[in-house]
């Protein structure tokens, strides 16, 4: 089990509330992790400091050996939401972007999956249906051969049946070894699917895994997240 | 860098599309428009002769001034994230964009000297539309609307948005510092080639600092997420 | 599938592929899928199917050979069936005590289900 991610000491403040509070962890390759926690500021942090598009205030985050801010985008894909994407870009346009900027890129494969998903590269994407424009984020992602992937909501306002498929889909392209980090509040339909689970509250950190909490507990990842929280608060 | 290049000027071509298309549809009106329009005399034909030149006066000061707003105007939208997360460093992306700016600068250029050709024809001996006249030779009004001007205001915002309080009051911020440059600029007074070579020089050595704050310490605004 | 979420999942994988041992549709001799094919099959990570083979692997079920796959080991089918059941009895009888019933009642009740039919 290597350690790819390493996460020291780090803290993050917004109008003087810390958000992340000196928190540290190790995190493992080849995991599917999801990231929970009511407050959605709080994930989308973490997220963030991950794929270096926000600088801790303090500490630092490694991936292997090396800074995650000195990483040039190599290794860690972030999962863009549709309102990221450029409004005049088809989506040929972004397979031409990711293709140029990613030399993991594979934009062939990320043309089969577009036309998989019965999607014509020639579509403008802010004309599609908010299922469709997911999709397109997720290709692009899954084009990419890295060994992080970290998503903030990816199921969010997404009807059961494309749920299903997402799922399925991130099963079946995700690297061998490649660790994903979910935030989510879909804990439900989703837990099945972690191997394990960062509870975030109040700046504060748990970090365990699912089997684990059912062998020794007996409970599942919905109930155990529902103690936590109401834990959390009476403190 | 290449490749930063060829994106930059792709996203140009489609924020400013429609402005050239308007200013081309523009200027061919003007060439059809008759001659003896202006010198008639007729009131109407006056006033649609005196609003197209104030079209053209503001497409001409809009496009001077967008070298500046171009320098930042990404980092105020959520399309940010999807440049960001290349891990492409600033430098690069500064650089396209002052390259950006010479081709609008020669754009403008363009559109205002054939604009005022067009315009010429209207003109009586008391009635003159759209001229201009310059008071700095045209190298200089080009160094600094290309990279002068946008480098000072690159500069003050991005070392606004990475302090720690006027990070949340970065427009304020900016202000400030472009106050403060300008008055410590205005104490030089230099001409002619000196002139071209240090403004160049103080140009390229704010873009090459105001990229690697951006690289090292730039985050978007809050509201931004 | 549809799994209970306060067991782990990977033990529930282990039995579902067990109970296909069991019934037959796995033989002696068979090579399972990869745990690529079992992880969309049963829409769970490739962790948990590693895990569940493993477990499989160490209860002598399955043979995982390094690089090349996994194979049912049919050897052990009898010896699956009777601990499977036993379990199943037991967590039965469990039941049944919990809710206060005494052991000549259970037996009776038992008795007379198998001889329904």
């Amino acid at each position: 089990m290597d350690n790819l991610i390493s996460i020291k000491g780090i803290s993050k403040k917004y109008n003087n509330t810390f958000v992340i509070n000196d928190v540290s962890m190790s995190i493992p390759s080849g995991r599917i992790i999801g990231l929970l926690g009511d407050n959605g500021i709080g994930k989308t942090t973490l997220l963030k400091l991950l794929g270096n598009i926000q600088q801790p205030d303090k500490g630092e985050i490694r991936i292997g050996e090396t800074l995650v801010s000195q990483m040039n985008a190599k290794d860690i894909v972030y999962l863009l939401e549709p309102v990221n994407i450029y409004d005049w870009m088809k989506i040929k346009d972004a397979i031409s972007f990711y293709r140029d900027f990613y030399e993991d890129f594979d934009a062939q494969k990320a043309l089969r999956i577009c036309r998989e998903f019965g999607l014509d590269p020639k579509a403008r994407i802010t004309r599609l249906s908010k299922g469709n424009k997911e999709k397109v984020c997720l290709l692009l992602a899954f084009s990419r051969q890295a060994k992080l992937y970290l998503m903030d909501e990816p199921f969010g306002g997404i009807d059961p049946t494309l749920k299903k498929n997402i799922k399925k889909f991130i099963l079946e392209n995700i690297p061998v070894n490649a660790t994903i980090i979910m935030a989510t509040h879909l804990i439900k339909d989703l837990e099945v699917l972690f191997d394990q689970i960062i509870i975030l509250g109040a700046g504060k950190i748990v970090y365990v895994d699912t089997d684990e909490i059912r062998e020794t507990r007996n409970q599942s990842i919905d109930e155990y997240y529902s103690e936590v929280m109401e834990n959390a608060a009476d403190n | 860098m290449l490749q930063t290049i060829k994106w930059e000027s792709i996203k140009q071509f489609h924020r400013l599309k429609w402005i050239i298309l308007g200013y081309a549809v523009l200027l061919l009106a003007l060439t059809l428009i008759p001659a003896d329009w202006g010198k008639e005399g007729s009131a109407a034909s006056q006033m649609v002769l005196m609003f197209l030149s104030i079209v053209m006066m503001f497409g001409a000061l809009g496009l001077s001034l967008y070298p500046m707003y171009n320098m930042v105007s990404d980092f105020r939208r959520k399309t940010y994230t999807m440049d960001r997360i290349t891990g492409k460093s600033h430098i690069k992306v500064f650089l396209s964009k002052i390259i950006m700016n010479l081709a609008v600068f020669f754009l403008a250029a363009g559109i205002v000297y054939i604009g005022t050709i067009l315009m010429d024809r209207f003109s009586t001996k008391t009635m003159n539309y759209f001229t201009y006249t310059l008071n700095k030779p045209y190298l200089t009004i080009m160094l600094e609307m290309v990279l002068l001007y946008p480098a000072i205001f690159l500069f003050s915002y991005m070392s606004a948005s990475t302090h720690r309080f006027f990070r949340n009051h970065r427009m304020i911020g900016t202000l400030i510092g472009v106050a403060i440059i300008s008055a410590i600029t205005s104490y030089f007074q230099f001409s002619g080639t000196v002139y071209y070579i240090i403004g160049f020089i103080v140009g390229m050595i704010l873009v090459i600092a105001s990229g690697r704050m951006a690289d090292q310490q730039f985050e978007q605004h809050i509201y931004n997420y | 599938m549809d799994f209970r979420t306060n067991i782990p999942i990977y033990v529930q994988i282990a039995t579902s592929i067990k109970e296909q041992i069991m019934s037959g549709s796995l033989r002696y001799g068979d090579k399972l899928p990869s745990v690529r094919e079992y992880s969309l099959i049963y829409e769970v990570s490739a962790l948990t199917i590693q895990r569940a083979i493993s477990q499989l692997d160490l209860e002598g079920i399955i043979q995982s050979k390094k690089g090349i796959g996994s194979f049912v080991l049919g050897d052990c089918k009898d010896n699956l069936e009777s601990r499977m059941i036993g379990q199943q009895v037991g967590e039965f009888v469990e039941k049944m005590k919990k809710m206060g019933l005494t052991d000549e009642f259970i037996i009776s009740k038992v008795k007379e289900s198998l001889s329904n039919g």
